[in-house]
């Protein structure tokens, strides 16, 4: 892959928005172009090169473009929005709105991410080793639905409203997880390795959450089911594993767990499974 | 006595009493009938804590100025701005409103009201699940079950009972209070919750449980448990019971609602349950609004900008951003760069965070009285009392407009707000 380094100078405390920030735009242009092209902050139009120095390898295919931001972006907006291809790497915290909609490629942040990251994720994969933010994977504000495929590790915690109306796709917290994870859930999995807040799945119709910690209630509308090794987490995880190179603790691949039907107030399809730790 | 207006609007909660009478004389006013205890020393005190004169920030005092100067320097502080905000709205007019937004959009700012530290919730959970809505006049004439939720009343819209929703007799309620069964929710006890026919104590913080639970109920789901929010499932369901028994039932929700853990979730069960009890009877769901045009400023934004509050203008066209462009998180996190304040007190009632940074910007006040946000601002416009010194339009909680009028005249030169933002705009523009 061709490497493209931005290194924010001192950035202004209005938020930049940079949904150039991506590597379909970034490829086939060489340096200066890049450096021309436009980003907001505030009501100002400005140029990325105003914000950032770039330096890096021209490339010409998407696929084989990799933007490295080294440094703190908490208060660049809307980077690789849509992306399709390609990589990015941000070697510090990001800000809101990254990988808005992303439909494929991967996104690195080796720090902690804003509110608002991977709305309506169509595909690809996005990893964050510090903490996220409130509604990571999440629906805009009115939208029918959230994230739609692709693949989300947290290697932190996350904040509250995760996977609002989420479709489809696999989120990985490693940490713990705020109130409402998984509300009005639609399908999809969510796995915490961690404790998760109140009301996880609150009105979900489908869709699996299973958590490892603990869980600080559970809503009366879940249903109780049955304590058992459920057969497919055995493969789900093995798969995550192997694939994904997540680390799984090994007690959960042949574990007892607790399975809870609901949110009966809506459907009632989706399903809560809740580690059973040895006594 | 000097002469006595009657049907006077009191622009002061959002229970919008239309009923008043008030004499004035001498430029005094006194409150003759039907003004509850908050209104009639509204009216009294009107003319007391006022802005004397514009004034603008010289060495670090605020100094007196022409409305000229001032004007002039707020025109400038807002045009040179990177990201102004403008915020306030519920304490004025429509037609205020509607300047605010021509001039958001005109400097490329965010417009944010003061439901952003009330009752957005509410209106996040409009937008996902709806609203099933009626008129306080319908309440009065036809609804049997009142429940009052995360709400006082007695204490805050201290009219309600009497005008809208627990004694007045209406076209089928014709015995009043006796016909109809009043239920308070409330994680304490308060005058509210003494006057109620069922007094419902839950847990603080989960609301959500009740709601979800009686919601289950109602589509004939069993619910194994004993207890929920810390009520037995015995009283819970007889609620349900009364709730599908009634003719016409209807919630009233307040702060302890919207401002709970939960926040809007909380709302969206409630409008969920509302929508679900409408399969067996009729059912509606009115918020207590608590500023006088708070509602106003939500339906002017919606009908202008196609969004509520916390809208911004900085690319050319509006965007909608709960959270992200809110008044609070854009103060506290340091993002805009100055701020017109419409008469609201952001100084006095933000966290110390966002009053802070408030404090450091160029800020431009526009507002009948001295304000903690005023003596921080670098500008400070007085403006007209609307309702008692200028007239205009507020929408009462439930959505019904109503025309405040002027019944007395303000001091030579005092402008009511629309006519103060109108300047500014002028100036913006270079026009005059
Ligand atoms: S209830 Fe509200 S609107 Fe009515 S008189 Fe009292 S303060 Fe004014």
């Amino acid at each position: 892959m061709k490497q493209i380094v931005l290194v924010p100078r001192k950035l202004p405390s209005i938020p930049i928005e940079a949904e150039v920030i991506s590597p379909e735009i970034f490829s086939g242009k060489n340096i200066e172009e890049i450096k021309e092209l436009q980003v907001w902050n505030g009501n100002c139009k400005r140029k990325l090169g105003d914000f950032f120095s770039v330096k890096g390898v021209k490339s010409e295919d998407p696929n084989e473009t990799h933007i490295v931001i080294q440094g703190d972006v908490s208060r660049v907006k809307y980077i690789g929005k849509e992306m399709r291809s390609g990589k990015i790497t941000i070697n510090g915290n990001a800000g809101m709105h990254l990988a808005d909609e992303m439909k494929g490629g991967e996104i690195i942040v080796n720090g902690d991410a804003a509110d608002w990251v991977a709305t309506e994720m169509r595909g690809g994969t996005l990893k964050i080793k510090g903490n996220a933010g409130n509604m990571l994977a999440s629906a805009h504000p009115g939208s029918e639905r959230g994230m739609k495929e692709g693949i989300i590790i947290v290697e932190g915690n996350a904040a509250s409203s995760l996977a609002r109306k989420m479709r489809r796709g696999t989120i990985i917290i490693y940490g713990d997880i705020g109130d409402h994870a998984g509300s009005q859930m639609i399908a999809g999995t969510i796995i915490c390795l961690g404790n998760i807040g109140r009301r996880p799945g609150a009105l979900m119709k489908r869709g699996t959450i299973i958590v490892y910690g603990k869980a600080e209630s559970i809503l009366p509308t879940f249903i109780y089911d049955a304590t058992y090794q459920p057969t497919f987490i055995r493969f789900y995880l093995k798969n995550l594993k192997e694939k994904l190179n997540v680390k799984l603790p090994a007690e959960m691949f042949n574990g007892d767990y607790e399975r809870f039907h609901g949110d009966i107030a809506e459907d009632g399809k989706g399903e809560i499974l809740l580690f059973k730790r040895k006594p | 006595m000097g002469k006595v207006l009657k049907d006077v609007v009191c622009s002061f909660c959002g229970c919008l009493c239309d009923n008043l009478e008030i004499a004035v004389e001498n430029g005094k006013i006194n409150p003759v009938s039907r003004a509850c205890k908050v209104s009639i020393s509204r009216f009294v005190n009107y003319n007391k804590d006022r802005v004397p004169y514009p004034m603008i920030r010289e060495k670090g005092g605020l100094v007196k100025t022409s409305l000229d100067e001032a004007i002039n320097k707020a025109a400038e502080i807002l045009s040179r701005a990177n990201w102004p905000l403008i915020y306030g709205l519920s304490s004025s007019v429509c037609e205020a409103h509607r300047k605010c937004v021509e001039l958001a959009e005109l400097v490329g700012g965010v417009i944010d009201q003061t439901a952003t530290v009330c009752h957005a919730p509410t209106i996040l959970a409009f937008q996902e699940i709806g609203e099933i809505h009626a008129t306080l006049g319908e309440i009065k004439n036809r609804s049997d079950l009142v429940i009052f939720w995360g709400c006082n009343p007695l204490d805050a819209h201290l009219n309600h009972f009497v005008r809208y929703s627990v004694t007045p007799k209406g076209l089928y309620i014709s015995k009043g209070r006796k016909d109809r069964t009043v239920v308070a929710v409330d994680v304490r006890e308060t005058r509210t919750t003494r006057v109620a026919d069922i007094f419902l104590r839950i847990e603080p913080g989960k609301d959500y449980e009740l709601l979800s639970v009686l919601r289950a109920l109602i589509n004939g789901k069993e619910i194994d448990l004993d207890k929920v929010a810390g009520v037995s499932m015995e009283e819970i369901r007889e609620l349900a019971e009364k709730m599908v028994n009634c003719r016409y039932g209807v919630i009233f929700f307040g702060l302890g609602l919207t401002m709970s853990r939960g926040k809007h979730y909380n709302v969206m069960a409630a409008l969920s349950l509302v929508r679900d009890l409408n399969k067996k009877t009729r059912f509606v769901i009115i918020p207590m609004r608590g500023h006088y045009n708070v509602k106003g400023a939500g339906v002017v934004l919606g009908w202008q900008t196609g969004y509520p509050f916390a809208v911004d203008f900085s690319r050319g066209y509006p965007r909608y951003g709960p959270g992200e462009f809110s008044a609070v998180n854009l103060l506290a996190n340091g993002e805009v760069d100055a701020a017109l304040i419409l008469a609201a007190d952001p100084a006095a009632n933000f966290p110390v965070s966002a009053s802070k940074h408030l404090a450091r910007i160029p800020t431009v006040v526009i507002d009948p009285k001295i304000s903690m946000t005023s003596l921080i601002a670098d500008v400070v416009i007085p403006s007209a009392v609307s309702g008692i010194e200028a007239e205009g339009t507020a929408y009462r909680m439930d959505g019904v407009p109503i025309r405040l009028r002027k019944i007395i005249d303000p001091e030579p030169g005092v402008l009511a707000d629309s006519e103060v933002l109108q300047l500014i705009i002028d100036r913006v523009k270079g026009v005059r």
